[in-house]
């Protein structure tokens, strides 16, 4: 056999022994690569998305300052912002039921949840409202925390809060634009040090900014001025002005 | 011209290269999908299989693109090339299954047809930092796509080796935007720099193998030929070694190989996908290229039967004991005398 390589012919002991040093070399290289990578890359969060796992709740349907179900635990009340399947908000599933009153509904969907808070997917569509009856009992009302300036980068929290990791930064950028024009509503998140550890929903947007400009601030830093309020487990505020502050974001401790 | 589609015409080197094709990725895919279970056990599959292929069509094109570049510097990497395209077209799936991945996990079950929304979604163009990385991803696919379906010889024989060459070049247009799709897109989701640094060591890496291999080339190149009546000298007749060739240019590269005590000259470039043909060998009388083993008779430049390639012969002499080249071809496939050493010992 000829030491001159012809692949239709075979290939001699001495090539045969070079591609496979060749291809051990490149296995442990691969190896190291990988152990590299999974050492150094950024740690993935603990948020949860118990897909495939659908559950029931009932309580009262909120469509301020989000479209949400107001459920009661014992004597606390907890608020999960719905949202729909996929990069949707929940209003093909709730058509029937938003802007016509108010509802005590039961759902059964999949639950969302990170770093304490939970959101709620309808995941079946109009299939996902179980039952529903008209209540009389008024809405709880927000406590107004007053007029103040916050600084933080607005994402969508249904990936945020468990579906996607990472649910934020440059990555998930388009993402986090698809999600919102599809009417998930949008937070402000704000950092401790490389951690998130307080959330605001934008809310009272109309007339203030379009919805194509405010794509355009997701996933920068910006700093919103408005009125902030509170109801049970979540925050709000409602827009008077917004203002870039970076388009750079430093990355967080968690993906 | 039309050409009939022949299925792959397998052989033991064939399978054997397929097979460690696929053991690699085998392994890769255990090693780095077991590595997470134990040290990120939070992490999503869908953002492990995204990143999983992604990491191993990165990592498989840098070794389809040094292993033309090492095999003309060291023809110990020449079986690494043979079935260069079955690995070529590995590293178009694992990057399609990146790519198929990321676009439903991206853009579908929005607002917006998923293809559109990789164009419109992030509409910062004219940012680096925020630049819809994306889309250099999707163009490269693109490019991939095209070098795939068409790497089969159906294609070669039927778009012929140019333009299927020039086709295939792109390759490095491939590669251009896959830098630019981990450096403006993944990199930036990492803090360490170890990633950066890595990204950067494979593209200098891959730069530095083909300005080397690319050098020697010039400097064969730059060699200025002697002329003499408008023959070219190669060499005295004793430098030739038994079935190899040596290699002059003027305009063209000729190959002009010394076998069984005769010398012929063709041209270098094989009809197959341009391999270097004074590189090879003349085994069992035939010129055979080093890439990946057609072969041509020496004596007239035409593969023999049942193949129908031709390459251009070249007319040589003997004067003042130098071996001597006519530049001038007579032709594809034409019959030229081999000049025999012993009518001149």
């Amino acid at each position: 056999m000829s030491d001159f390589y012809i692949g239709w012919s075979g290939a001699s002991k001495g090539s045969k022994r070079f591609t496979s040093r060749f291809f051990y070399s490149f296995l442990v290289m691969m190896f190291l690569l990988v152990t590299l990578f999974v050492w150094l890359e950024r740690p993935f969060s603990n948020a949860m998305f118990d897909y495939g796992n659908q559950i029931e709740l009932e309580g009262y349907l909120l469509e301020e300052p989000v479209i949400s179900i107001r459920i009661q635990q014992s004597d606390d009340f907890e608020i999960l912002p719905l949202v729909g399947y996929g990069k949707m908000g929940p209003h093909a599933a709730l058509e029937n039921l938003l802007g016509s009153g108010n509802y005590h509904v039961k759902v059964r969907g999949t639950l969302i949840s990170h770093k304490g808070k939970r959101f709620f997917e309808l995941t079946d569509g109009k299939s996902s409202v179980l039952s529903f009856k008209a209540s009389t009992e008024m809405n709880h009302e927000p406590k107004v925390l007053g007029s103040m300036e916050i600084t933080g980068e607005i994402m969508d929290p249904k990936c945020f809060f468990g579906v996607m990791k990472p649910g934020h930064g440059k990555v998930h950028r388009s993402c986090a634009i698809r999600c919102i024009s599809g009417q998930i509503p949008p937070v402000l998140a704000i950092r401790n040090g490389d951690e998130f550890e307080d959330f605001y929903f934008l809310t009272n947007m109309e007339g203030m900014i379009s919805k194509e400009d405010l794509l355009g601030y997701v996933g920068k830093k910006i700093t919103i001025n408005g009125v902030a309020s509170e109801i049970d487990n979540w925050k709000s505020i409602n827009l008077e002005s917004l203002e870039m502050i970076s388009e750079i974001l430093s990355i967080t401790k968690c993906g | 011209m039309s050409v009939g589609y022949t299925s792959i015409l397998w052989n033991s080197e064939k399978k054997r290269y397929d097979r460690g094709i696929l053991i690699f990725i085998v392994l890769y895919m255990l090693v780095f999908y077991g590595l997470h279970a134990l040290v990120h056990p939070e992490a999503t599959f869908e953002t492990l299989l995204i990143r999983a292929f992604g990491i191993l069509a990165f990592f498989l094109l840098h070794v389809i693109l040094v292993i033309g570049p090492l095999s003309r510097l060291n023809p110990a990497f020449l079986p690494l090339l043979y079935n260069r395209r079955h690995l070529g077209v590995s590293m178009f799936l694992t990057a399609l299954v990146h790519g198929t991945f990321s676009v439903i996990q991206f853009h579908t079950l929005g607002d917006m047809n998923p293809i559109r929304s990789i164009f419109l979604s992030n509409m910062e163009y004219f940012s680096l930092v925020q630049f819809p990385f994306q889309i250099l991803g999707f163009f490269s696919l693109i490019i991939l796509g095209l070098m795939a379906v068409s790497s089969h010889d159906f294609w070669l024989k039927n778009l012929g080796p140019v333009v299927w060459k020039k086709l295939h070049m792109l390759v490095y247009v491939a590669y251009a935007l896959i830098i630019l799709h981990v450096v403006l897109g993944a990199i930036q989701n990492e803090k360490s720099l170890v990633f950066f640094g890595i990204v950067l060591g494979s593209f200098i890496a891959v730069c530095t193998i083909h300005l080397v291999a690319g050098q020697r080339e010039k400097k064969i190149d730059e060699e200025k030929p002697i002329v003499d009546n408008g023959f070219v000298m190669v060499c005295k007749p004793h430098e030739f070694e038994d079935n190899r060739a040596k290699i002059v240019l003027w305009g063209e590269r000729i190959a002009v190989f010394k076998y069984d005590g005769k010398l012929s000259a063709v041209h270098n470039v094989c009809k197959h996908q341009g391999g270097p043909l004074g590189e090879g060998k003349v085994v069992d009388g035939c010129i055979t290229c080093p890439w990946h083993g057609y072969q041509y008779l020496p004596g007239n430049g035409q593969s023999p039967p049942p193949f129908n390639e031709k390459v251009a012969t070249y007319e040589l002499k003997i004067q003042d004991g130098y071996v001597w080249v006519n530049p001038e071809t007579k032709g594809e496939g034409e019959p030229v005398e081999p000049l025999n050493l012993k009518d001149y010992e």
